[in-house]
């Protein structure tokens, strides 16, 4: 009863009002419905997220200018000392401070969701904070867009637990705020949405979208307030792309798809072998791998260290001859290597687009070289092989297509950047069947889902299961013991008949029973069914889980024609469910 | 509980904003502070010759700054001068996506487009900067040189019919110098519109009557314009203002010499008249004469040609081959060449020759002054023939000189009008 609905004129009822009013008033906040509510937060965790990945740039980039240089080119001593001196900061801070901030923050956001029951420590948050600002700004090969993607998951984390979301609601909402970290890092929401659905959540549904859709709105208002809306390159008009070179952007498929298998075996194999290095070493690996970048960086190739998204620009205007672009591809994979299996914290998406796009521009300039009037601007390549890397190394097919759409704004490229990235995925799944975020989490020793199995998981439907019926069709003018007769004969435990109206109905053994003993046997069966005989529909196409949630009260469904509902294709029971089932697992004898 | 969080986040997101606000704008102030140091030590490479170090300089400043149009049209600039050229093309490509009516983008582009021998191209991002928008200021000055660079272009490109077009847009926009006049009259004579340079250099001489360039100018246009009273004028006023020059000079030896044969010069008497068609036949006959001994014709071998003294069409068809030999004749005079022997060319046929020289034979006893001082037609088909005689006798025997030369100036003009 809400205080309005008491009647006014009596004093003892109005105070009695005020107090129930004064009483009332949380409990009828607390009334706001879940939804609503959690789309208030995706708000909320939107603009919170962007404000924290602000802040996070402002600090690795400026960690960049007043550690390495304000020059894009750092003196050779620079070079040298930064990145090892800072490795060592970054690993006794990992190793004595914040111990969890290693590894994937995309694998720690799905652990999370999965096993944590959305729970990110925030000074898991706050390490990721300053040990990838300090990794990324001193030049290890790493980029920013996974921290800021874990730095966000782990924001709304907090805020859910202290705003006591059901359990559900708090498992989803790291995801959500996973998406509006990586939206601000990348400067493009529609590729975190895609991404965070495709790769952490793996389903669509209206609540999830929503809150995910808002958070990542947010974020990127925000960011482009306090950075402005400028993309994190210049991308030089692509322009219609001639058929002719559709062939080659199918042969930078197959080379981004080599390279992502040997970019993925690499990080792989060294990082199994790194964890597996005695406890001591971590205090230098990342110091060893600092001084690797660096000594790279001294050898003439700066280009490597750090997230690399100047570089990405200047190969997009045709800086580099494809001799340079294909070294800094190559040498980006080592130097991306060496970072992460270090321990260092820091993503490797903007490695990953720095690689597709060197590699890109690299066969680009080839083809300008060997058919100057055949090929389009290189910049379209570099483009191109970014999401061919993306599709490849990350395995998000439909985000890395997107993002590559979002990033340029020009729709013309759709083509290419299909066909190209289909070949490199293809590729990469014929040559290493785990995706690289699965190999990461099960060599941490997590089990989580992996979104590309559950894609690649058949879906068994009412037609793998169902069978003729065993009883004969009865129009339900039968009598009730002839009825009991024919039911008596089969083993069906369900006897289906039509009646006049065309509607399909049942009826049990022990009701059929039940109606003899009571004298009804001469009944017609139409009569003697009752109301609640009417049998739920299946067609062929849907799923076993549909027939599932029917099979308790219904231990024989009829399979009807979408467009004839009359007509009866099959009868379905749950010894047929659990038999597809077992041939599908491939049981034997099934 | 959840309205009483919910206040906090709020408060909290407003403090995380503050303190946002404060942190990008102190580093975005950092930012295009370290842009513009690197810009200055760019522009003072440049300016140093040095582009190798300006590129640098300048891809120094956009990574601070990398929206800034100004950084990187320099970067553009340093590029191309530093011979980078598809980079520079790159980003001059991107400048002008975002700002297509940026002129000096514009500009790079049709330098760029010129230099790689995209004419439709350079045309179009030459009209782009001509019509867009300058930034920096000093718009019609740099609307004017650029038009001027065009112009230079489409002469290059030996386009004299656009070039003309574009001269004739510039006149309008000229300022009221005798230089800028001047200029724009040299252009139209290289673009073969004498008429118009000769408007452009009077205008100049009215701004600067004394200038012996405009007046030279003058007297070029006018003598290609077969205005050889007023050619005479300014070319003996350019050697009365300015030192002489060897061309000019066999210019205006050559324009006194048209005069002194043309029959039809202002106050000549019919008498005159008639004595400088008899002159100018005998001087037609001499030249028919020593073009055939030059090349072994016989012209008193018979003709399969019947004879008339009425202009036959192969002597009008040679007449449409004539324009472009008197105004080759016309550059060599310009340029001070003489016709050699390499240059005079084939024996086309020799009948031609010899039609004429039976015409000449059957209308040379009436080339008498008192008969041509009384019959005016007779006077006209006489003319008429020593014009066929020394445009045939140019074609086969090479441009001639002297009064020949003035004969045949003489014919052309008869011919223009």
């Amino acid at each position: 009863m809400s205080a309005s609905q008491i009647p006014p004129g009596n004093a003892a009822n109005s105070m009695a009002a005020t107090t129930h009013k004064r009483r009332l008033w949380p409990k009828h906040l607390h009334l706001i419905r879940e939804e609503p509510f959690f789309l208030l937060m995706a708000i909320f965790i939107g603009i919170l997220s962007g404000l924290a990945v602000v802040c996070f740039r402002i600090t690795y980039l400026s960690v960049r200018t007043y550690l390495l240089s304000t020059s894009l080119s750092p003196s050779r001593s620079h070079l040298l000392l930064v990145p090892s001196l800072t490795g060592i900061v970054i690993a006794l801070l990992v190793i004595y401070v914040f111990p969890r901030v290693r590894g994937s923050g995309v694998n720690q956001t799905k652990a999370a969701l999965y096993i944590y029951n959305g729970h990110i420590p925030f000074r898991t948050v706050i390490g990721k904070f300053i040990c990838s600002a300090l990794a990324i700004g001193s030049g290890q090969s790493l980029g920013p867009e996974d921290p800021s993607l874990q730095i966000g998951a782990g924001i709304a984390s907090l805020l859910g637990e202290k705003l006591q979301l059901s359990r559900e609601r708090l498992r989803l909402i790291a995801p959500v705020g996973a998406a509006a970290g990586l939206a601000a890092a990348f400067n493009a929401p529609i590729s975190a949405v895609l991404f965070v659905i495709e790769e952490v959540i793996g389903r669509w549904s209206a609540g999830v979208l929503g809150a995910v859709v808002l958070a990542a709105v947010s974020s990127v208002v925000v960011m482009r307030f306090f950075l402005g809306s400028d993309p994190l390159f210049r991308v030089p008009p692509v322009g219609p792309v001639n058929p002719g070179e559709l062939l080659a952007y199918a042969v930078l498929g197959v080379v981004g798809g080599i390279a992502s298998v040997v970019f993925v075996k690499m990080i792989t194999y060294f990082r199994l072998h790194l964890k597996n290095a005695p406890a001591w070493t971590q205090h230098f690996q990342p110091a060893v791998a600092g001084l690797l970048i660096g000594f790279i960086g001294y050898l003439g190739f700066p280009q490597v260290m750090g997230a690399g998204y100047a570089y990405m620009d200047q190969a997009m205007h045709s800086q580099y001859t494809w001799e340079v672009l294909g070294i800094l591809a190559g040498l980006k994979i080592l130097a991306t290597t060496i970072s992460f299996v270090s321990g260092t914290p820091g993503g490797m998406f903007a490695p990953t687009l720095f690689i597709g796009a060197m590699l890109g521009g690299s066969v680009g300039a080839l083809e300008r070289q060997l058919l100057p009037h055949f090929s389009g601007p290189i910049g379209a390549y570099c483009l191109v092989g970014m999401g061919t890397l993306f599709a490849g190394f990350i395995r998000a097919p439909m985000t890395s297509v997107f993002m590559v759409l979002e990033v340029s704004g020009d729709y013309t490229i759709i083509l290419p950047v299909i066909i190209s990235n289909a070949i490199a995925y293809v590729i990469s799944r014929a040559a290493q069947p785990v995706p690289i975020f699965d190999m990461l989490s099960r060599q941490s020793g997590l089990d989580l889902p992996s979104m590309e199995e559950q894609r690649e998981q058949p879906l068994l439907h009412v037609e793998d299961a169902m069978r003729a019926p065993r009883t004969p069709l009865l129009t339900g003018e039968e009598p009730v013991k002839m009825a009991l007769r024919e039911l008596e004969q089969s083993t069906e435990p369900l006897l289906l008949f039509r009646s006049p109206d065309g509607l399909w109905r049942g009826v049990t053994r022990k009701k059929l029973a039940e109606l003899a003993d009571q004298g009804d046997a001469e009944l017609p069966l139409k009569h003697a069914a009752g109301h609640n005989s009417l049998a739920p529909l299946l067609h062929p196409d849907h799923s076993l889980d549909t027939a599932l949630r029917h099979i308790y009260d219904w231990p024989l469904l009829p399979v009807v024609h979408r467009a004839d509902p009359t007509q009866l294709q099959g009868v379905i029971s749950l010894p047929d469910i659990l038999s597809a089932y077992r041939r599908a697992a491939g049981v034997p004898g099934s | 509980m959840r309205p009483l969080f919910l206040a906090v986040v709020l408060v909290i997101s407003i403090v995380f904003g503050a303190v946002t606000v404060f942190a990008a704008r102190f580093y975005r102030s950092k930012q295009l502070q370290l842009g513009a140091i690197w810009y200055g030590r760019g522009q003072a490479a440049l300016t140093a010759g040095d582009s190798h170090a300006a590129v640098q300089d300048f891809r120094n400043a956009l990574y601070y700054s990398h929206d800034n149009p100004a950084y990187r049209l320099s970067l553009a600039e340093a590029l191309l001068s530093a011979r980078h050229i598809p980079e520079a093309h790159s980003y001059l490509v991107t400048l002008w996506q975002d700002e297509p009516s940026n002129s000096t983008v514009n500009l790079q582009l049709a330098r760029l487009a010129a230099g790689q021998g995209n004419a439709q191209a350079a045309l179009r991002y030459y009209h782009g900067a001509i019509y867009g928008l300058w930034p920096d200021g000093d718009a019609a000055a740099r609307r004017r040189q650029t038009r001027l660079e065009l112009v230079h272009y489409l002469l290059g490109l030996r386009d004299a019919t656009q070039a003309d077009a574009e001269l004739i847009a510039l006149t309008s926009e000229l300022p009221r110098t005798a230089a800028a006049h001047l200029e724009v009259g040299q252009l139209f004579q290289q673009a073969a519109d004498s008429e118009r340079a000769l408007q452009e250099f009077e205008e100049a001489l009215r701004l600067n009557p004394k200038s012996p360039v405009a007046l030279l100018g003058a007297g070029e246009a006018a003598f290609q314009l077969a205005r050889y009273e007023n050619a005479r004028r300014y070319l003996e006023q350019a050697f009365k203002s300015g030192p002489r020059d060897p061309q000019a000079a066999e210019l205006l030896a050559t324009t006194r010499l048209v005069l002194e044969w043309d029959p039809n010069s202002q106050g000549v008497s019919s008498w005159r008249r008639a004595l400088r068609i008899v002159q100018a036949f005998q001087q037609a006959r001499r030249r028919l004469q020593d073009c055939a001994a030059a090349r072994n014709i016989d012209l008193a071998a018979a003709s399969a040609h019947p004879s008339s003294t009425m202009p036959s069409n192969a002597a009008s068809a040679s007449n449409e081959t004539s324009h472009n030999l008197v105004a080759e004749i016309l550059g060599r005079i310009r340029h001070g060449e003489t016709a050699t022997p390499e240059q005079i060319p084939m024996v086309l046929d020799p009948a031609e020759l010899q039609q004429l020289y039976q015409q000449a034979a059957e209308v040379q006893p009436r080339v008498r002054a008192a008969k041509l001082e009384r019959d005016p037609q007779l006077a006209e088909s006489v003319m008429g023939l020593v014009s066929r005689i020394e445009t045939v006798t140019a074609q086969h025997c090479g441009a001639p000189q002297g009064a020949d030369l003035a004969l045949l100036l003489l014919a052309h003009r008869t011919e223009e009008r």
